[in-house]
């Protein structure tokens, strides 16, 4: 992250992810939504174990909005997994948040040092 | 020896005996219920334990998806399983329907998300149903 106005549109990408997950909420173009806004979030916010945490949702959420309800009761179980875990996901999606918001502005510089993020000017 | 091997041996009878097959075969009963199992659970909610149903932080979470005062084992009478009882008391709070016409619909014979589809026509009634069992055991498996 670059600054603290790249977390605040993380927080919002946060909060319109959950409310697309929250129960009540689900409709035809939900997936579609998931997939526009992970997509988004991706290519914006620069912190990498963002970066996973949205790839992962995206994954996650292709499976748990397929089409066909399994008719066995093991695949409906592994489902209902699939749905815990994305609500897992997003909860580790805003403590990191809060983690980076605390650190302060520069803290995303010393993030990526920590990292070793050096992809994008190659390794010196 | 004798008697110390004897002793052993009767210890072994009065665990086996606390420890009765009928009272593994409803505790497993009870889990494979809450829907995280390979099958269905057939045993109706009227023969589960009465602890179980009772369970207090089983009925504390109930309590925070169904109206004030609501009899739980009255209304858990007639699902076939704790977990789909759970589900749809998860549905009727999550989606805003009367507990009682979400369970008239399930009773009648309806799958979970038929009755939302019945109900609730404006949303997908098969997400909202997976997201609802996905809860109800995760209830069933803090309980």
């Amino acid at each position: 992250m670059d600054n603290y106005l790249e977390i605040g549109e993380a927080r919002s990408l946060h909060r319109d992810l959950e409310r697309l997950f929250a129960p009540g909420k689900s409709d035809a173009s939900t997936l579609e939504q998931v997939k526009r806004l992970c997509e988004s979030g991706m290519q914006t916010i620069e912190d990498p174990y963002c970066q996973g945490v949205l790839r992962a949702i995206e994954q996650h959420a292709v499976h748990f909005f397929a089409a066909e309800d399994p008719g066995h009761p093991a695949e409906r179980t592994a489902l209902g997994r699939v749905y815990l875990l994305i609500l897992s996901l997003l909860a580790a999606f805003d403590a990191r948040l809060e983690e980076l918001e605390a650190l302060g502005p520069l803290a995303p510089f010393r993030e990526r040092a920590d990292h070793g993020l050096t992809h994008r000017f190659g390794a010196y | 020896m004798n008697t110390r091997f004897l002793a052993l041996c009767l210890s072994l009878a009065s665990l086996l005996a606390v420890a009765s097959p009928n009272a593994h075969a409803q505790r497993f009963g009870d889990v494979l219920g809450s829907g995280w199992s390979m099958q269905q659970q057939s045993t109706p909610i009227a023969a589960l334990p009465a602890e179980r149903a009772g369970d207090p932080k089983l009925a504390g979470t109930l309590a925070k998806l169904l109206p004030v005062g609501t009899d739980l084992r009255a209304e858990a009478s007639g699902f076939r399983t704790l977990g789909d009882f759970v589900a749809a008391a998860h549905v009727s709070n999550n989606l805003a329907i009367p507990f009682a016409h979400l369970k008239a619909k399930i009773i009648k014979g309806d799958s979970l998300g038929e009755a939302i589809q019945a109900l609730r026509p404006d949303t997908d009634a098969q997400i909202e149903a997976r997201k609802a069992r996905a809860m109800a055991a995760d209830d069933l498996a803090r309980v």
